[in-house]
């Protein structure tokens, strides 16, 4: 249940942010590089994509027992 | 006069003081020692002035000191943050270590104030003995060959830089530290720094030492060999457009280095290499907002990745650990260190009000007027990666995961100085991520960026929040093993002796083939020839075999570039 408070919790939080970002956007018209949003994307995607990427890696290729060097 | 001001030698002194003076006593003047420096220094730089010493010798001219806004933002950091770690170490006994330590202070801030190479030279090859010392660590049984394995490394890209000033020499180029031009020396000598700063490929002796020291001695480790090598490159190779590259490779390398790691110390070594990439991409950019972004960054990284070593420090003082799979349930245990960590952790994943904001903003806004965006966006996920396994991973896997280490008593208790010195720490990096100004001031180029953008705040939180809630979300999936992470330091444990061994084979052939051939002939005339079979000498002519093959390779080279 602590669990299921906590996504609610971090989920109400980055909307709150999403609609600030939107109103900021929407009333300025200098040049801001990404798009509304991108943040939360690369946030929430890019750090699953890093560490699924990263176990992979270590998983088929990298990891070795701990005692490798002392053989 | 000035001589006796200068840091290096005040420095030095504190080091001869502590192998001299009775540890009770100099453990005290060790605290003094780094704030007279710092005093001193202050009072001899005045604001705006360049101060120079310069000496002949040899018919040449040495410039032993040399004070701009960039040499003295290094020495007055590196001052301060000594200072912090001689607080931190000062419950630790041990002479020797402790000598080193302020030898190698010293001779970082001679490096850094060095005006030419030859007297960066010297400091180099001093920091990178003093501070192989440092790496021994009588609890740790693996630390002795690492200690060796770093003072190989060093020692050849000392001879990078060597061969670098002899070419100069040669050639009749002025030796002072400028902006180096292009030339083979110059490539030579990129290469050393490269090694010191840990570029990758040269970076798997950082992630190979650094674990291996004590818990106060690493704090040295991490804050002074990377951060001169940045100032050098910063001096020597703005501009360079092959840092760019470089530093977007070294970055994502470390960073996804660091998500696979299971000792904490490693981990956290993996994201210096990490932030060196950051610092790179600002360096090879080579804009006024490029090179101070690089500077702050260097700050900042002294400042947040020093704290976070303080704080592993004491996680590994009080339970003599350092695997994530046997640590855990710490929080309520040492909560003064999970705060200080955090401090440290939100820091370096650039949350706003904390000082890595300030410096990450200032490198991805160079970034982003110079058009860069792909760069901005690996840097960005670069960013990601660092929050997650430094805020997340690591936080959640020491303080909270695995349960079952919950209920088993502390060793040790946190000395009172390391909780000052944390503190302190701590202050820097909130007074900087508060009020920039004050490192604004600071910096080379003096730029006044205006990090705290309303739409730049609200973004980098929705980014770390966003993080934060797919960090949750999969962390079922996220089991430590108790692994070893293969890197290249592998060349240096297993490929050096594969290497020796393929040599000593090929040897040992050459002599069966020549002494059959030999006691053929031999009994041919009726005599008898001793067998000539002791592996050890084998193994000695293989290594032998092995300089004298490097040694070749290295002439040839120079008879190359010498016509």
């Amino acid at each position: 249940m602590k669990k299921n408070k906590l996504y609610i919790l971090l989920t109400l939080l980055i909307l709150i942010l999403g609609i600030v970002e939107f109103f900021i956007l929407k009333n300025s018209h200098a040049e801001h590089g990404f798009f509304l949003g991108f943040y939360i994307i690369l946030g929430f995607l890019g750090s699953i994509l890093i560490m699924f990427f990263a176990k992979a890696l270590g998983k088929f290729f990298l990891h070795k027992k701990s005692s490798y060097y002392e053989d | 006069m000035e001589l006796f001001s200068h840091p290096a030698f005040i420095m030095g002194l504190g080091a001869l003081i502590t192998l001299i003076f009775p540890q009770s006593i100099s453990k005290w003047l060790r605290l003094i020692i780094p704030l007279l420096g710092l005093g001193l220094f202050l009072s001899l730089a005045g604001p705006h002035t360049n101060t120079l010493i310069a000496y002949s010798f040899l018919g040449y001219h040495w410039i032993l000191l040399r004070i701009d806004t960039l040499s003295s933002l290094f020495i007055i950091i590196f001052l301060i943050f000594g200072f912090l770690s001689n607080v931190y170490a000062f419950h630790a006994r041990g002479r020797i270590l402790h000598s080193a330590s302020q030898l190698y202070i010293a001779a970082s801030a001679g490096a850094v104030l060095a005006g030419d190479l030859v007297t960066l030279f010297v400091f180099a090859e001093i920091m990178a003995v003093s501070s192989a010392i440092l790496i021994y660590n009588p609890a740790r049984k693996s630390s002795l060959p690492a200690l060796f394995r770093y003072l190989m490394v060093h020692l050849t890209g000392g001879l990078f830089f060597f061969a670098g000033i002899l070419i100069m020499l040669i050639q009749g180029t002025s030796l002072s530290f400028n902006a180096l031009g292009p030339g083979i020396s110059s490539w030579l000598i990129l290469i050393a720094f490269g090694i010191n700063a840990a570029v990758v490929p040269f970076h798997a002796w950082m992630s190979d030492a650094y674990p291996e020291g004590t818990p106060w001695g690493s704090i040295y480790l991490s804050a002074f060999t990377s951060k001169v090598a940045i100032y050098t490159l910063i001096r020597g190779f703005a501009g360079t457009e092959l840092l760019i590259t470089l530093g977007a490779i070294t970055a994502l390398y470390g960073v996804i280095y660091a998500l696979m790691e299971n000792d904490i110390r490693r981990l956290l070594s993996y994201h210096i290499i990490c932030q060196i990439g950051y610092m790179l991409c600002g360096i090879g950019l080579g804009t006024h907002l490029g090179i101070d972004g690089a500077s702050a960054h260097a700050i900042g990284n002294i400042l947040f990745k020093g704290l976070l070593f303080m704080a592993t420090g004491a996680i590994l003082h009080v339970t003599y650990e350092s695997r994530l799979t046997h640590l855990g349930g710490l929080s309520k245990k040492i909560p003064l260190v999970l705060i200080f960590y955090m401090i440290g952790g939100f820091a370096i994943s650039g949350m706003p009000f904390l000082n890595g904001f300030v410096s990450k903003s200032m490198l991805l806004g160079a970034l982003h007027q110079a058009h860069m965006g792909w760069l901005e966006f690996v840097l960005l996920l670069v960013a990601v990666g660092t929050f997650l396994s430094i805020a997340l991973k690591l936080a959640y896997f020491a303080f909270w995961g695995n349960p079952t280490h919950e209920s088993a008593p502390l060793k040790r208790r946190v000395p009172i100085n390391m909780t000052l010195a944390m503190a302190g720490t701590a202050f820097f990096c909130i007074f900087f991520g508060l009020y920039p100004t004050a490192l604004y001031n600071l910096l080379p180029h003096h730029s006044h960026y205006h990090a705290f953008d309303f739409l730049h705040i609200i973004q980098s939180f929705e980014m770390l929040l966003a993080t934060a809630l797919s960090f949750f979300l999969i962390l079922g999936a996220l089991h430590m093993h108790d692994v070893l992470t293969l890197d290249l330091d592998w060349f240096l444990r297993k490929g050096y002796r594969l290497f020796v061994h393929f040599l000593c084979c090929g040897i040992k052939k050459i002599q069966e083939t020549f002494q059959n051939f030999l006691s053929s002939t031999i009994t041919g005339f009726g005599l008898k020839l001793p067998t000539l079979k002791s592996s050890q000498t084998i193994a000695t002519s293989g290594h032998s075999l092995l300089w004298i093959v490097f040694a070749l390779i290295v002439f040839v080279v120079f008879y190359l570039i010498r016509t």
